[in-house]
Order: C-alpha cells, then sequence, then structure tokens
C-alpha cells in the first residue's frame, strides 16, 4: 500500500466519524444532451426557436446556455455545417433561420430518436485472447488502435505482447518482468475529491506544525491515533512518513511545509540530466489533472520541447526534456487564474482522452448512429475513426460536438473551475508557492509519483511538425545511433 | 514553375505539399482514388461528416493545376464511391468535380477503378476520355492497379497506380503512434512504380509497415512487395517528408523496452 494511501484512508475514517460528506458535483451546459433533447423535442412538434430555448434554460444544468449556443446546436442538427453546396443528407431536424422555427425532419426521425438515446458511452470491447485461446480481457478500440506488434501493456494486472488482431479480437503473449511500452491513457480510477483532499492538507500542515514546535514523535502518534482511528502501526507509518518528508525538506533549507495553504515546489535533476518540477498540492486528481496540463504547456512553450506528465491525487510533475532547464519561477508567472482555461484547453485538443471523449459525444449527438435501419456502425467506423472524424471537426467554426467534448475532458474528467480557484487563491495570498533549491534527490513525497510512470505528454500540436521530427527521428536511427530511452526507464529509488 | 517538388524519377515530381504526381514530358497530373460521394454512403450508414469533403478534395487538385499550369489531369480510378448504381447526391458531386477542373481549364481524364461502373454513363454524358483498363502516355503506364495486368506493360518505363491507399504508422520517441498517408515509390523488374495516396480525407489508408504482404490490395504489390520501396509521407496541404525504405519500417519503431539490470 502507498503511504499516501494510508494517509488519505485515515483522513477518510477522521471525517466519515464526523459525518462529513464531499459536495456533489453536477456538469452544466452539456452540449451533447442538449442535442438528443433537442431531436426529442422537434418530434413532438414545431417550435419557435425562443420558446424551446426557454423551456431548456429552465433546466439548473442549462441556466447558463447562451442563446448563440443554443442555436449551433439547431444549425448542427439540421445539418447546417455541412457546406451550402452539399444536398443536406443528415438533418434530424429542419431548421428555418427566417421564421425562427425548427421541427422534426422525416418519419425516420421518431425511430432514430428512440433507438438512439442514453448517455452511457457505447464501448466497443475488443476481446483479448493468449495465443492458446484463453481469455485474458478487454481493451477498447482506441486502446488497439495504439498498438503495434511487439508492445508491451498491462492488462488485469499482468503484462502482455500484443501479436497481433483480427476484427476486434487482439492475440497476446504474457511476459514477465517487462515494463511497459504503452503509457496508461486509459485508466480513469475515481479520483480524490477536492474536500477530502483539502482535508488531507490540513492534516499534514498540522502534522509538520507539530514538528516545528518540536513535540515528540509519541505525542504526534497518539494525536494520530485518537483524531483518525488508526491503530498503532497505521499511525507510526504516517508520522515516520512525514518525519522524513521534514527533515529532507529543511535540509533544503525549505521553512514552509506542505499543507493545505503552502504548495511546495520541487525542483529534482536527475542523474540524465532532466529537470522534474514536482508540485506538491493534495487537491485530487481532476485538479491537479488540470494543474499539470496548463503547467506543462507553459513549460512547453518556453523550451518548445514535449513535456511528459506524471499526475496522482496528492502531486504532479512535470518532466523537461534533457539540458532544458527552466527557472521555476518565470514558469509559476506564465499561469494565472485568468489564462489558466485557454492554456488547459489548448494543451488537451490532441490528446488521447480528447479523442476517446469525442467519440463518445459524437454518439450521444446523433453525429454517428448506433442504431440505423437495421445496419452495423462499426463497419463505418472500423474505416473511419475518431481521429479522422475528428480532424474533419477541427476545421469548423466551434463545432458542437467538438466543443463538448473538450468540455467534457476540463470540466467533468478535469476540474478546471476549482483549480481556477485554487489560483485565484494564489493571487489573493490565501495560498502560496513554496520553491525549494535544486537538488538531485527527490523526496519521499515524490516517490510514489517518479515510480508511476508519466500518463500523459503535451505534444506538438502541428502536423507538419510532428512529421519533420519523426523525419528526424527515424533518419537518426537509421544511421544506428542509439536514442535514449524516454520513457518507462524504472528508477529504483525506493 | 516547379519550385516545390520532390522528384522521384527524371521527369517525374511529387507536387509537394499535395498527393499529386506531375509528369513533366506529358505535361499531365495524376492524382488517385478521390471517392467521390464517401461521405454520403458514411451518411446512408448513420455515420453524419460535417463539413464539405469535396472543398477539401478540390484544393487538393486545383492548388497544384493551378501552380503548374497544366492542361490535362488523369484520375487514376475510384473516381467516385458507390460501386451501385450512384446517387442522387453522387451525381452533383461528380459533375460539380468536373466542372471545376474544366473552369480552370483542365481537361480531366480517367482510368477506370474497381468502383466506377457506373460512372461511365456520367463520363459519357460529359465526353470525358475513359480508358479501361488503362492508360498509355510515353514510357508511362497508368493503371489503377486492382487487375494483374503484368504482361500488358512489358515495354514501360514508369508505371503508376492507386487503389492500395497506402499508408505508414511511425512511432514517435514517447509511444505514441501516428499515421500519415504516403507516396511508395520503387523498382520492380527494372521499371519505376509508383503508388499514389487516396486524396480523400476521409479514406486514411493502410499502414502499409505494419502489414504483410498478403495483405496488400494490390495483386502487383502482394507478388514482389514492397521492402525496396521508398515512401514519401505527407500531410495535405503541408509538407511531404522521404523516409527511408520500407524494409527499415517494419517495425514501427518500437522503443525496447529496458530490462531491469540495466538500471
Amino acid at each position: 500500500m502507498e503511504r499516501d494511501a494510508l494517509v488519505e484512508d485515515a483522513v477518510i475514517c477522521m471525517h466519515a466519524m464526523k459525518g462529513n460528506l464531499d459536495r456533489a458535483y453536477i456538469p452544466k451546459g452539456a452540449l451533447d444532451v442538449l442535442a438528443q433533447h433537442i431531436v426529442g423535442m422537434a418530434v413532438e412538434k414545431r417550435w419557435k426557436v425562443e420558446d424551446a430555448y426557454n423551456v431548456v434554460k429552465r433546466s439548473y444544468c442549462y441556466r447558463d446556455l447562451g442563446i448563440e449556443t443554443f442555436r449551433r446546436v439547431l444549425k448542427y442538427l439540421s445539418g447546417g455545417y455541412q457546406g451550402l453546396n452539399r444536398h443536406r443528407v443528415y438533418g434530424k431536424i429542419w431548421y428555418d433561420e427566417d421564421q425562427d422555427e425548427f421541427g422534426r425532419k422525416g418519419y425516420m426521425v421518431r425511430v432514430i430518436y428512440s433507438t438512439n438515446i442514453g448517455t452511457i458511452p457505447d464501448e466497443v470491447a475488443v476481446k483479448v485472447y493468449t495465443l492458446d485461446g484463453k481469455w485474458v480481457g478487454n481493451i477498447e478500440e482506441e486502446f488497439l488502435e495504439r498498438l503495434s506488434k511487439g508492445d508491451i501493456f498491462v492488462l488485469g494486472g499482468k503484462t502482455h505482447e500484443f501479436i497481433s488482431a483480427k476484427g476486434f479480437r487482439a492475440y497476446v503473449r504474457k511476459v514477465e518482468g517487462m515494463k511497459p511500452t504503452i503509457p496508461s491513457w486509459f485508466s480513469e480510477m475515481l479520483p480524490l475529491s477536492f474536500d477530502l483532499g483539502e482535508a488531507i492538507g490540513k492534516l499534514r500542515g498540522q502534522i509538520f506544525d507539530m514538528f516545528t514546535q518540536n513535540y515528540t514523535m509519541k505525542d504526534i502518534v497518539s494525536l494520530i491515533k485518537r483524531e483518525t482511528f488508526s491503530d498503532d502501526y497505521a499511525a507510526n507509518a504516517i508520522v515516520s512518513y512525514m518525519k522524513a518528508e521534514y527533515d529532507f525538506l529543511k535540509m533544503l533549507g525549505v521553512k514552509e511545509f506542505p499543507s493545505d495553504k503552502n504548495i511546495v515546489i520541487e525542483n529534482f535533476v536527475d542523474s540524465f540530466g532532466k529537470q522534474n518540477i514536482i508540485f506538491h498540492c493534495v487537491f485530487g486528481r481532476r485538479i491537479n489533472d488540470a494543474l499539470s496540463r496548463a503547467y506543462a504547456n507553459a513549460a512547453k512553450k518556453m523550451i518548445n520541447r514535449n513535456v511528459l506528465v506524471t499526475v496522482s491525487d496528492s502531486a504532479f510533475m512535470l518532466t523537461l526534456a534533457k539540458n532544458s532547464l527552466i527557472d521555476i519561477k518565470t514558469l509559476l508567472k506564465r499561469i494565472n487564474s485568468k489564462n489558466v482555461r485557454p492554456m488547459l484547453l489548448d494543451a488537451v485538443k490532441h490528446t488521447e482522452m480528447v479523442r476517446r471523449r469525442f467519440r463518445h459525444c459524437s454518439t450521444r449527438s446523433f453525429m454517428v448512429l448506433k442504431n440505423y435501419k437495421g445496419y452495423e456502425i462499426t463497419v463505418a467506423r472500423q474505416q473511419t475513426n475518431a481521429e479522422i472524424l475528428m480532424r474533419l471537426c477541427e476545421g469548423l467554426d466551434r463545432f458542437p460536438v467538438l466543443e463538448e467534448a473538450y468540455r467534457e475532458v476540463i470540466e467533468d474528467l478535469m476540474d478546471v473551475n476549482t483549480a481556477d480557484k485554487v489560483l485565484e487563491d494564489v493571487e489573493h495570498g490565501t495560498r502560496k508557492f513554496v520553491i525549494c533549491s535544486e537538488s538531485d534527490v527527490p523526496s519521499p513525497f515524490s516517490h510514489d509519483l517518479i515510480v508511476m510512470g508519466y500518463t500523459d505528454v503535451v505534444l506538438m500540436h502541428d502536423r507538419k511538425e510532428l512529421l519533420e521530427s519523426l523525419h528526424a527521428m527515424v533518419m537518426k536511427r537509421i544511421r544506428g545511433e542509439k536514442l535514449q530511452p524516454l520513457i518507462f526507464k524504472k528508477r529504483n529509488w525506493r | 514553375m516547379l519550385d516545390e517538388t520532390i522528384k522521384i524519377a527524371k521527369g517525374i515530381n511529387i507536387v509537394t505539399p499535395w498527393p499529386c504526381v506531375y509528369l513533366e514530358k506529358e505535361d499531365t497530373l495524376l492524382v488517385s482514388d478521390t471517392h467521390l460521394g464517401l461521405e454520403d454512403q458514411r451518411e446512408k450508414l448513420g455515420m453524419h461528416i460535417p463539413g464539405s469533403i469535396m472543398a477539401q478534395i478540390l484544393e487538393c487538385i486545383v492548388a497544384p493545376i493551378k501552380s503548374l499550369n497544366c492542361k490535362r489531369i488523369v484520375l487514376l480510378g475510384d473516381v467516385k464511391h458507390e460501386f451501385g448504381r450512384p446517387s442522387e447526391a453522387e451525381w452533383y458531386s461528380v459533375k460539380k468535380f468536373i466542372k471545376v477542373l474544366r473552369e480552370i481549364d483542365c481537361e480531366p481524364e480517367v482510368v477506370r477503378g474497381n468502383h466506377d461502373n457506373y460512372i461511365i454513363y456520367v463520363l459519357k454524358e460529359l465526353d470525358i476520355k475513359f480508358h479501361d483498363p488503362s492508360l498509355r502516355l510515353g514510357d508511362c503506364y497508368l493503371t489503377h492497379g486492382h487487375h494483374d495486368l503484368e504482361d500488358d506493360y512489358k515495354d514501360a518505363k514508369h508505371i503508376f497506380m492507386g487503389h492500395e491507399h497506402p499508408a505508414i504508422a511511425v512511432k514517435d520517441d514517447v509511444g505514441v503512434k501516428h499515421r500519415f498517408k504516403a507516396f511508395l515509390s520503387g523498382t520492380i523488374n527494372n521499371r519505376t512504380v509508383t503508388v499514389l495516396p487516396s486524396v480523400s480525407p476521409l479514406s486514411y489508408g493502410n499502414s502499409m509497415n505494419e502489414m504483410s504482404k498478403t495483405e496488400y490490395m494490390t495483386p502487383l504489390l502482394r507478388k514482389y512487395g514492397v521492402d525496396n520501396f521508398t515512401p514519401y509521407l505527407i500531410e495535405i496541404g503541408k509538407t511531404v517528408k522521404e523516409f527511408p525504405a520500407m524494409k527499415h519500417l517494419t517495425q514501427t519503431f518500437i522503443t525496447q523496452p529496458v530490462s531491469e539490470k540495466e538500471d
């Protein structure tokens, strides 16, 4: 068990006994659900746009919806994004901009509507078998697309080597003691909530305070035991974990310690000469995800290279390319509460996460139908995958389906709104950054993070630049130069 | 005139950054697999394709025609997508397509592809030359590639074909796989063979370096393989890059797993 998880459990226990609950989160302004609803409304009768808009606005989730956005969804549903020169094949509804009215188009709409509504994403599972025909588990379509022969990935806690795929079946060989070559973009574990994270931060702060006030270890252990209902072993483990961090930071000359008010930033340069900037903030992964991508994007712009991101519930780390050190103070200045949203959006636009969400959104908003006249849509989808479809949508002006995919990633999957509040707190002085001096060893709080392996890469966006850099890489390799293995080099610090 | 081209052989150029080949001597532009109406077929299956595919295809063709000021364009088959009787939308798009080309004073000719069954009627109506199964231009032999016609081109020096929709998958240094459309060019029995990528943004193509020889669609490539072919990766409208021969690209560049001992 990771020690951070132990601390988390202790704090959960403490708050459960006090009867505290996490706040609920309700997604707002989802355009795919709106699209479904508009089709449903149109099936029943002809609507004045104003009237329909006012009905929708009555919902809590859409109270802030703009009429312009509403019209864009109407435009999309009526096939208005197809260009003027084309026969409008798509149209689920008709939308008359002069009369400001809309209604259903054709008799099929009712059938399409009732056979395709729902918000649970339709996952086509690819079954994974070993060569002797044993079923190992399921993976997602997109994950399969990313695999090449010889790739090693984790499934069901074990490592497997990918051999081949036929349709919706993949064949693998079990391999042991090999490091995966495919990062786990796809795992969506339940994140720590912000409220619980803040409580953990507070406990961290309390314990560090007691260290500075020279309380004995025994005193602190008994306090932990009393507050969190943990046993001797657990309480001792927690306190010695904190003590190790305390001693380490003191050695670096740090005067303020990690808490709910202080965000301690480590500057760790590893033995390969790569700078790792580690933010210790227990905000939960949704907020850390958002903050890390925004800072990574800023760092990427400073050094003009890809930046690796590692995120956990209690910290996040940016790993920079070799020999490109940056000044942390400058980096911090690049992100504030005003630009965090655009910076994050810019960073996630070309990630696997958005691509996957886009596929869900395209189904939910009736762009790709699950059931239609008895056709098997998977056939078309195999040939025209989400990536191609998404690239087409990128060329259009604020296409609602793509916009919804972006929104889901930065607001639902991540939490840009709370990240924004955190940065506001920093600007108002209620939270602050504490920058450590450079070190060649990471602090105890960082160990879990470093062993975890990176979770995402903030990539170069431009396909031209991408092709050119791939070309340079391939030519290097052809000439026999050994490239440094950038990924999953296991570092045994523990 | 030819400010930006990549030379495949003498007088034969890839017009960067477009998916077209230009034959200097014959003053002819070659384009393959436009698959007009593909988006309509997708819509019939219940997949909505936003934006105008036709506009994107036309851009890839009109831009090089204008910069080269060339008078003839040969479409190497699969002009439209539907095998059977064309839908109204398809007739419309084919006619519009031809009209745009004629407006810029460029005469299209068509080599028959496996999808081109009903298009004959449209072409007759518009008075466009239709070549079945191939077209001979000087020492160049133009075909779609779906038939095995090895006997026909015995005295040709250069062979051009489509049909295969070649693409190449390359992994970057962090393990992410990227796919690009590609031209393939190589030599079979002392003749240069050039395979053109599809122009359609909807039909991305097969990752040739991840398939075995037997999975190729074109009989000629299935027979001889493409190990010694040179791929030219293209991002349409942006850039074209020559890559090392196919035999070097068979592994999509997997970063070798680091064993425990190395640490």
